[in-house]
């Protein structure tokens, strides 16, 4: 009889004690300076609905970054490096657009693919006047593309097959931006990066166990390196950007087998990595409104 | 129910915060500075400082010490560890149930430890970076998850110096990491966050040895992750992993006094404790403080932590509190580098473990008491006369050398039972015992009247117990003995007296059938000699029919009883001399029996009481040679006459035969002085 009531008790009392049980908290590990480390990285995806993709995402072939939502300016400076089949072209050049952030241009489904963009006076960087040329943009409304002109833009712009980022709007440099307007005259001081340059090492191939893409840069060691990742489709022309990454500026990435593996290479016909390295800044200008500055040197590696 | 306030969350919030501002003042003052079993980091234990104590009731300790110590287990026990974590909030968890259970010299152990975990979490470096309407970022997390979830053990007594056994305890790890799972379709892209799960659970076994030389003094030598056997490999959690390192752990013990406890241990990667346990006898069990300290080669200071315990056990429960307290900031966010450089070794303690608070109690579900005494023999020093059943509860019919197994006096309960005599088991008077010293206890039985007819002789296995508590005998005896029949008869004279007086109903009956057909004879004569006439006429008319008839030939000897001898119309001297007897004896003439042991056969006699006074003798005869003087109780002188129950011829010649025989032997050969002759009363 006593050894029922003992275990009775002792059944009654493991249940209660069961019911008020919890776990501690667990240990967390951290990294000691919090910011990204070797292997660490930062990863979004672009053009969401591919069907309906704008640059408007900050990506297009000349990697002259669009209009980011926020910003009623945009100054950029690019040194754009295309490698394919080990023959690289070089793009530099200078950009900028004043948009009306009161009129939105939309596409044909309502989405809003820009602002209209407007010619305040003469731009000028070290001194060179930009170009004034038509700003048209590309977008795909239901898997068609179609583009669109918002406005105007302001363009110093060279090409060659021999680098020219050194000489012009110079890596490293700080380049004088003036911009002589009908409403005043605005100058900005615009910090260009070092040169970035890319090479990616392919093992194996996609779909493949061993399949490995393992990207190196000249890395400062400091800050941080972007890199997108973009694709040819099959049958077109134009680079769709698929994800864009944020890591350690530390020269070397390996793209994780887990992403890696979850990309549709078999739907592109080439595939472009991007190593870009810039420098960007806001400010709030009167006559010209909040501006985002931005240079950038960008390596394109087609494969 | 989730919403009751555990009472453990009561007292250890209570604790908490009394202790918190006074921790390592409590530690030293509260506590003496006492010794234990416990262990470096891949064995500290619930229990403390108390694990391992020697003299407990209760074995406290788990599978963090030696594998060979379970020996203390009593019979059934269950065991429960409740336990507290000290981290930014407190929480509370079952630490450990445990079931136990010995057979023989064999020992059972196991136990389900849901508290025993620890988790890890960390950034895993991946950022995830959604843009909808707005934009929003998810740091990817890793999480680590290692617990012991049960375990098994088995030791074996060799003897009282030596205990060896071994333990297999399965460890489960979980390592649930987040990953981006990048979908692409025709019309929408996504991320969504997967968690993928790599399980590395394994077993782990250890041996174990205990040796004390002498109850002061002990060592104790183990494995420490002797076999690891995982149950699944995945190359990508290897970093995770526990390190499992393999390790010898050597224990040494020493009890300089009785009741304080000092001991030590070392595991070859480095690690050991040290600590002290004082015992004070309390109400029916033992008090035991305890506090210990121990280094650990992964964990800061040199000295890590202290431990201090309290526990009470008496025979049928125990009840413990301890605590470990680290000497290290244990809730602060650590370097990841540093954790997968060199990882943990134990679950339970390690350089990330936080401070704890254990409740435990052990109680006895069926509970086997501790041998205290045991028999060393028995002897059977009379077989069972079932006629003598008085006899049998003032003179021990066996006796047993008994030993006192422990180290205080104690007081043993013999009882027996004797199939066909008893009915149930029979108890005997007590006997205290020394410690440590062989003593000699009794045994008595008595005979249930309705059992007393037995008819045939037979051997039986009597059963002997010695008890020193109510409940389980602490041993138990067994030996064969002879029951005799109702018949037989040891051959002492003196227990003839127990067939005389077994049947005065009949022999009064019978005795006044006969006198009653003498009425006037009886009525007519001298009152001094009334009784002397009773007795001439029962004999002349007793002896009518009755004829001589030796025992049958037998290794025992038979006596009848008066109603048998009558119905059987004969006997040998003993039957005619009970049977007659009774017959006196019921109508009130005190009788005696005359036993002549000297005889080559022995034989034996009738002296009667004529209650007449020396003077008086005349009345029954002139020669003085045919009658004897004794003095009753009171000191009177009475006149005794000698009568031969064997001469069937008449009473005078019955008389004179016996006469002549009583003085010749008796009192001319000084056989009464020399006692070789003995006049045994009835009462």
């Amino acid at each position: 009889m006593l050894t029922k009531i003992k275990i009775s008790l002792t059944a009654f009392l493991l249940v209660f004690i069961f019911s008020a049980c919890n776990d501690p908290v667990p240990t967390e590990l951290i990294n000691p300076d919090d910011e990204l480390t070797e292997d660490n990285f930062e990863l979004e995806l672009l053009s969401p609905e591919p069907d309906e993709y704008v640059y408007a995402n900050g990506y297009d072939s000349t990697g002259i970054v669009s209009p980011v939502p926020g910003f009623a300016s945009l100054i950029n400076i690019s040194h754009v490096k295309n490698t394919f089949n080990n023959v690289t072209k070089y793009k530099s050049g200078g950009l900028a657009i004043f948009f009306d952030t009161t009129r939105a241009v939309r596409s044909p489904r309502g989405r809003v693919i820009g602002f209209s963009a407007r010619i305040l006076g003469r731009v000028s960087f070290n001194g060179d006047s930009a170009a004034v040329l038509p700003y048209r943009i590309k977008y795909f409304d239901r898997g068609i593309q179609r583009d669109t002109l918002l406005g105007f833009r302001h363009i110093l712009y060279r090409e060659s097959f021999s680098q020219i980022g050194y000489t012009f709007l110079p890596y490293g440099s700080n380049v004088d931006f003036k911009l002589d307007a009908f409403a005043g005259n605005k100058k900005l001081m615009i910090p260009v990066p070092d040169e970035i340059i890319g090479q990616v090492n392919v093992a194996g191939k996609p779909f493949q166990n061993n399949f490995r893409l393992d990207l190196t840069w000249n890395g400062k060691g400091r800050g941080r390196t972007e890199i997108i990742i973009g694709g040819v489709p099959t049958g077109r022309s134009e680079v769709f950007p698929i994800l864009r990454l944020w890591t350690k500026d530390d020269g070397k990435f390996v793209i994780p087998k887990n992403i890696l593996t979850r990309i549709p290479f078999d739907k592109f016909d080439k595939i472009v990595i991007t190593f870009l390295r810039k420098n960007e800044s806001y400010k709030n200008e009167n006559s010209i409104g909040r501006v985002y500055i931005t240079a950038q040197s960008i390596h394109n590696i087609i494969f | 129910m989730a919403e009751f306030i555990s009472p453990l969350k009561v007292f250890t919030t209570l604790f908490f915060r009394f202790a918190k501002n006074y921790s390592l003042t409590i530690s030293a003052i509260i506590f003496m500075i006492l010794m234990n079993r416990n262990n470096a980091q891949t064995a500290v234990d619930v229990y403390g400082s108390l694990s391992g104590v020697p003299g407990l009731p209760f074995r406290l300790n788990g599978f963090e010490s030696n594998p060979s110590n379970l020996n203390s287990i009593k019979d059934w026990e269950f065991g429960l560890s409740l336990g507290s974590s000290f981290t930014s909030e407190i929480s509370n968890n079952i630490y450990q149930l445990t079931l136990s259970k010995k057979i023989g010299d064999h020992y059972f152990y196991a136990r389900y430890s849901p508290g025993i975990k620890k988790e890890f979490n960390f950034k895993s470096g991946a950022t995830i970076i959604f843009q909808d309407d707005v934009k929003f970022e998810q740091e990817l997390q890793t999480n680590l998850r290692y617990e012991e979830l049960f375990g098994f053990g088995y030791s074996f007594k060799f003897s009282n110096k030596l205990n060896a056994g071994f333990n297999l305890r399965y460890f489960g790890q979980e390592f649930s990491e987040e990953r981006p799972d990048l979908i692409f379709s025709d019309t929408l892209n996504f991320i969504s966050i997967t968690n993928v799960t790599t399980n590395r659970d394994f077993w782990r076994a250890d041996i174990g040895l205990d040796y004390f030389p002498s109850p002061q003094f002990g060592l104790s030598l183990s494995s420490v992750n002797l076999i690891n056997a995982l149950e699944s490999t995945a190359d990508d959690a290897a970093q995770f992993e526990m390190k499992n390192e393999k390790a010898a752990k050597i224990g040494v013990y020493y009890q300089p006094v009785r009741g304080f406890n000092l001991s030590a241990d070392y595991e070859t990667t480095n690690s050991f404790s040290f600590g002290l346990n004082q015992s004070l006898p309390f109400l029916s069990g033992v008090f035991t403080f305890g506090i210990s300290s121990f280094h650990d080669k992964y964990q800061q200071p040199y000295i890590c932590a202290v431990s201090p315990a309290i526990n009470y056990s008496s025979d049928f429960f125990s009840i413990s509190i301890a605590g470990i307290k680290y000497f290290s900031d244990r809730t602060a966010a650590k370097p990841l580098n540093e954790f997968l450089q060199e990882g943990i070794n134990d679950v339970f303690n390690n350089q990330y473990s936080f401070d704890k608070l254990f409740l435990s109690v052990n109680v006895a579900l069926s509970f086997i008491p501790e041998q205290k005494v045991k028999f060393v023999d028995v002897e059977i020093e009379r077989e069972i006369f079932p006629v003598l059943s008085d006899e049998y509860q003032t003179m021990a019919f066996a006796s047993a050398k008994v030993l006192n197994l422990t180290d205080d006096l104690i007081t043993v309960k013999p009882s027996s039972y004797i199939p066909k005599i008893n009915e149930e088991r029979v108890f005997s008077p007590q006997t205290i015992l020394a410690a440590g010293d062989t003593g000699v206890v009794s045994f008595f039985t008595t005979i249930k009247e309705d059992l007393v007819n037995i008819d045939k002789r037979e051997i039986v296995q009597a059963e002997f117990y010695i008890n020193t508590s109510a409940g389980e005998p602490d041993d138990i005896f067994q030996k064969p003995l002879l029951i005799n029949d109702i018949n037989s008869w040891d051959g002492k004279v003196i227990t003839l007296r127990y067939f005389v007086k077994s049947e005065y109903n009949y022999s009064l009956e019978y005795a006044k059938n006969i006198l009653s057909n003498f009425k006037s004879e009886i009525d007519a004569a001298d009152p001094r000699i009334k009784n002397f006439e009773k007795v001439r006429i029962l004999f002349n008319q007793f002896i009518k029919e009755m004829l001589y008839v030796a025992d049958p030939r037998a290794s025992v000897e038979r006596v009848q009883f008066p109603n048998q001898t009558i119905k059987l119309k004969g006997g040998d001297c003993d039957d005619l001399s009970v049977a007659f007897s009774s017959l006196l004896e019921s109508i009130g003439i005190q009788t005696a029996f005359v036993d002549y042991k000297s005889d080559e056969v022995s034989h034996v006699n009738l002296l009667i009481n004529t209650n007449l006074v020396p003077d008086e003798a005349a009345l029954i005869t002139a020669n003085d040679r045919k009658y004897f003087i004794r003095k009753n109780l009171s000191g009177k002188e009475e006149i005794w006459i000698p009568l031969e129950m064997t001469s069937l011829t008449d009473f005078p010649t019955a008389w004179s035969v016996a006469a002549s025989k009583f003085y010749s032997e008796a009192v001319d050969g000084l056989g009464l002085a020399k006692g070789t002759i003995q006049i045994v009363d009835i009462y």
